[in-house]
């Protein structure tokens, strides 16, 4: 078999998925969840950050 | 930034056709495929601040997709598409060889992800050099594995008509 005689099905392939719309909604809405996921994520370690300091001071202290 | 967010939705309004039949190379499951379309989509988004136009757009996508699923695939064993190449033989005297996006999907999926991803490379026109340099392989590696593959297909597809051979 040569692979050069599947080029015009590749091409008529990636043809036939391109015909199905892509939702821009769908995208925005994928790329905004995982800021979202990124800043609570981040928001989540300053918050344990916070918390080991305290129990950190108040362990010493006593 | 929604600067930014148009230029990305755009560009993948533009190159969705690639993305999904490199999803659709990998997963066999519509589910799956979606779920892919998805994970490469966000990797493109996390990796599109970076890009800074140093390679053709296509080929970044190419880039990006196709090491988001090797990786993707690597991490879930159990969902790659396993079927073999002599279940594949199988497969093309049930649904006839008049359908060359049929045989054409049949050989990919009969390949292991990384050879899947060289052929695929080939099929749309990439170099060696240019293959090694989207998968971060050697070119004597893309070559040594292009030509194992070549006669790997010679060898199972021999018994195919006359179109599908050597010219």
């Amino acid at each position: 078999m040569n692979l050069n005689n599947l080029k015009p099905a590749w091409r008529q392939f990636r043809l036939v998925n391109s015909m199905t719309s892509v939702d821009a909604a769908e995208i925005l809405l994928l790329i905004e969840r995982s800021e979202g996921a990124r800043v609570s994520k981040i928001h989540q370690y300053f918050v344990s950050a916070i918390l080991f300091a305290v129990i950190t001071i108040c362990c010493q202290a006593g | 930034m929604e600067q930014l967010k148009r230029n990305f939705i755009r560009i993948i309004e533009a190159n969705h056709g690639t993305i999904k039949s490199l999803c659709r190379s990998y997963y066999s499951s519509a589910e799956d495929q979606k779920d892919a379309f998805q994970d490469v989509v966000l990797q493109l988004w996390k990796s599109f601040e970076s890009f800074r136009g140093e390679s053709e757009i296509g080929t970044w996508i190419y880039r990006v997709s196709l090491n988001t699923l090797i990786t993707k695939i690597r991490k879930e064993k159990t969902k790659i598409v396993t079927e073999s190449i002599g279940d594949s033989e199988e497969s093309i005297s049930i649904v006839g060889t008049d359908s060359e996006i049929e045989l054409l999907q049949i050989v990919i999926q009969s390949l292991k992800e990384l050879d899947k991803a060289i052929v695929i490379l080939y099929l749309e026109g990439y170099k060696n050099k240019e293959i090694s340099q989207i998968l971060n392989l050697t070119a004597t590696n893309v070559s040594t594995r292009l030509n194992r593959v070549r006669e790997e297909l010679k060898a199972k597809f021999k018994s195919l008509p006359h179109e599908l051979k050597q010219p």
